[in-house]
């Protein structure tokens, strides 16, 4: 009996070193088919880089792992930036204002009343003195004509005078929209920022700002990156109008913006590109860091904590609004009165703008259908918690990952052509349809889509970590193209 | 990328496992949007970092509100809270009202979880095990915001009363009952619109009453009045009777939304269906507010 266990251990053994040297041997003959996989994901990767193949269907892939990223992310992970009140010029501000003013029945203008951004600006103003907002974006286009509001329109220039006198007002940026030249009465072919009747005052004022706010989307329409300036014809010469966000970024910075920034490269850089080319739009723009989010008709929501090292703490106290992102009707605070408590702008990213259904500023963003200020908070806050923008992982690190990756592919398919054969040998008997049950796990074809949604949920976990130090990079798109190459590879020594 | 980035990302990485929320005195959960009356009638009761309740000094509009908080208004005054993960709250007469924790937040799992689900099956309706999986959503509520309030009135007679309700989970119950206290219609379905059939009411006071399958219940104290709604005959003179149903509805919202904003569901209601999206006609009349 000692003598059969011994022997059944030897052949065991035996049978075990003859596997290893086989597949020891299988890798070296298979080394130049594990460069090809791995050189074929090497050139989607290096390809991919470039916006135009990343816009094309060889990156839908990676567009698909990125937005799985923010969707996964968001309202969860929040970084470190400022928490932002959203004082929303919503449906029933809107219906208020209409039953002031209008006949029942009659449709409310696309405008948002002057009067009532004046009494939002006075309230963010009354805040007292280092208590208040950080930095206000007002997306609404000032400049857009609101025929018989003169009283609201005065209301609104005494807010910016106001605003432009006080030392301790918060930068405010306001959103502007430049136009074709011909639709404005003007020549060339650089876009006109029209006048707007407060011009005289802002262009003076040392913390009012104008800003683009252009989303620049995807070959599916979803917005992906914002237009990070514009070169626009004002006052007779040409000069980028930087976007809103950036503005708002460096001013929550206080200025103080990285230097390997991705915004400052393109700060530094737009002057010159509008004297090169100012008429040729920027394709390509900065990336948007979705991850707040604010779907139309949600009500109720819950947003996260902030971080307990929100430098904020040390302003507003530890009883402050904890919240990362408040939403508030501008109707609720326009009627709130001059008595009304601060304590929610504090240290804040304010956002005004607009969720109605009248002006329906609403764009696709990767999470969902989004109102256009949030999109604003998200560009602005995603500058701030990726330190600049979004920065993509240097290249020799994404090869790197991708070598893991192919060598893993071409392993797999060597060991699974190994048991397909090693299974056919010992199963010749066998009916047709068993046969190929079984070996259906091993198909070439199956393996690559294994392969592939494993590389994608990888990309996902390794996405979601890079996110979080602002980072990005591609390899779904890249771990595909491996896949494949060694699929075609696979078939071709089978038929060989 | 520097050693400094290496640090970054596997900082990042740990910092994705760990919660960084930090534990507040007093953790706030939402804000006053409106006082109608004076504010020296509205009284919260706080309690800080643990310690005994004490009145908060001089509520105003847009004080942030803590867990836990007590609020009451007294003198006829009426106070109006907006909470993080639940319908607006209206704290009137002597009766108080205590402010719950935050809920239904969203977490990694949760997120996950919708992603799939909504690439799935988009249209899957929010069942129980749904709920569980996903996280708690919108707590029941109704659509109608100033139901709640106590002031909606009804007219009398024979009529079905259509109550529309708004977050929860599915499925629900609707049930209408004398001021005293007796049953007099009650019904139930998997979506969040419920019709009470068959009901007879006469002028007097009654409530309804709305659970949902996880045990959450609201109600709302209504009154069936003699009098009629102010109805406009500025309609009378369109063909599409639901579409006249519609604008005279909308139109008793827009300008009796604090008493007649029910009744103006039911107007609609009782029309005749032709295709028209009543869906965004509910949802408009139940976005007017009392001005």
């Amino acid at each position: 009996m000692g003598g059969g266990q011994s022997n059944t251990m030897s052949n065991f053994g035996h049978r075990l070193g003859v596997a290893f040297r086989d597949i020891a041997a299988d890798v070296a003959r298979y080394w130049p088919r594990a460069l090809i996989t791995f050189l074929a994901g090497a050139v989607v990767l290096v390809l991919i880089r470039y916006p135009f193949f990343e816009q094309s269907i060889l990156g839908e892939p990676d567009r698909d792992m990125m937005t799985t990223a923010f969707r996964l992310r968001t309202d969860v992970f929040i970084g470190k930036g400022d928490p932002v009140l959203l004082i929303d010029i919503d449906n029933a501000t809107i219906a208020q204002t209409a039953a002031r003013t209008l006949a029942p029945g009659r449709e409310p203008s696309a405008s948002a009343p002057r009067g009532l951004i004046a009494d939002l600006l006075q309230y963010v103003l009354a805040a007292p003195g280092g208590r208040g907002a950080k930095v206000v974006m007002l997306d609404v286009d000032v400049a857009a004509p609101t025929k018989g509001d003169e009283e609201g329109e005065a209301k609104l220039r005494k807010a910016f005078a106001d605003w432009a006198a006080n030392p301790q007002a918060p930068t405010l940026v306001i959103s502007r929209e430049a136009f074709p030249p011909e639709l404005v009465g003007g020549t060339g072919s650089v876009p006109v920022l029209p006048t707007s009747d407060y011009d005289d005052i802002i262009s003076k004022a040392p913390n009012i700002y104008w800003g683009e706010v252009k989303a620049l989307t995807d070959i599916n329409g979803v917005a992906q990156e914002m237009l990070p300036y514009e070169c626009v014809q004002t006052q007779g010469h040409v000069e980028p109008l930087f976007a809103s966000a950036i503005l708002a970024y460096g001013s929550l910075q206080n200025g103080r913006i990285p230097p390997k920034a991705p915004v400052r490269e393109w700060m530094e850089g737009a002057s010159a590109y509008c004297r090169a080319h100012p008429d040729v739009q920027i394709q390509h723009g900065e990336a948007i860091d979705f991850h707040l989010s604010l779907p139309r008709n949600e009500a109720g929501q819950v947003w996260p904590s902030l971080p307990k090292d929100w430098p904020g703490y040390r302003v507003c106290g530890r009883d402050t609004d904890p919240a990362v992102f408040r939403h508030l009707s501008a109707g609720d605070i326009q009627q709130a009165g001059p008595d009304a408590s601060h304590d929610i702008l504090c240290q804040r990213l304010v956002v005004i703008g607009g969720t109605n259904w009248v002006a329906n500023d609403f764009l696709q963003s990767p999470l969902h259908e989004m109102p256009g200020a949030l999109v604003l908070a998200n560009s602005t806050r995603g500058l701030q918690i990726s330190n600049g923008g979004l920065k993509e992982i240097p290249l020799i690190f994404q090869l790197m990952t991708l070598a893991v990756i192919s060598v893993t592919i071409t392993i797999t398919f060597t060991l699974s052509k190994r048991a397909r054969r090693t299974y056919r040998e010992h199963r010749r008997a066998g009916s047709g349809w068993v046969r190929e049950l079984v070996l259906l796990p091993l198909n070439p074809v199956v393996l690559n889509l294994a392969v592939a949604f494993i590389a994608h949920w990888l990309g996902v976990g390794l996405m979601l970590v890079a996110l979080h130090v602002g980072y990005f990079g591609f390899l779904s798109g890249p771990a595909v193209g491996s896949a494949l190459a060694e699929t075609i590879q696979d078939f071709t020594d089978e038929r060989i | 990328m520097n050693g400094s980035d290496h640090k970054h990302i596997l900082l990042g990485a740990l910092a994705l496992l760990l919660p960084a929320t930090v534990a507040h005195a007093c953790p706030g959960v939402g804000v006053i949007i409106r006082i109608d009356g004076k504010p020296q009638d509205v009284v919260i009761m706080r309690s800080e970092g643990g310690g005994p309740r004490a009145p908060v000094a001089r509520p105003r509009v847009l004080e942030v509100l803590c867990e836990g908080d007590t609020i009451r208004a007294q003198n006829g005054t009426a106070v109006t809270l907006s909470l993080d993960g639940a319908p607006t709250v209206k704290v009137t007469g002597a009766q108080a009202y205590t402010v719950g924790a935050r809920r239904g937040g969203a977490t990694l799992a949760s997120n996950a979880y919708r992603n799939v689900s909504d690439h799935l099956l988009p249209d899957m309706k929010r069942q129980p095990w749904d709920v569980r999986l996903r996280g708690p959503g919108r707590e029941l509520g109704f659509a109608l915001p100033t139901l709640a309030d106590g002031h909606q009135d009804l007219t009398p007679g024979p009529r079905n009363l259509l109550v529309r309700l708004d977050g929860g989970v599915g499925a629900y119950k609707v049930a209408i009952a004398s001021d005293a206290g007796a049953v007099l219609a009650q019904a139930s379905g998997a979506t969040p619109e419920i019709v009470l059939t068959g009901l007879n009411l006469a002028p007097g006071a009654y409530v309804i009453k709305a659970t949902d399958s996880s045990g959450a219940a609201v109600e709302a104290h209504v009154a069936v009045v003699a009098d009629k709604p102010p109805i406009s005959v500025d309609y009378a003179g369109m063909t599409d009777a639901e579409v006249q149903a519609a604008a005279v509805a909308a139109d008793l919202a827009r300008d009796h939304s604090d008493t007649w904003s029910l009744e103006a569901e039911q107007v609609l209601a009782s029309a005749p269906a032709n295709g028209l999206d009543r869906e965004s006609v509910y949802e408009l009349i139940e976005s007017y507010s009392p001005a």
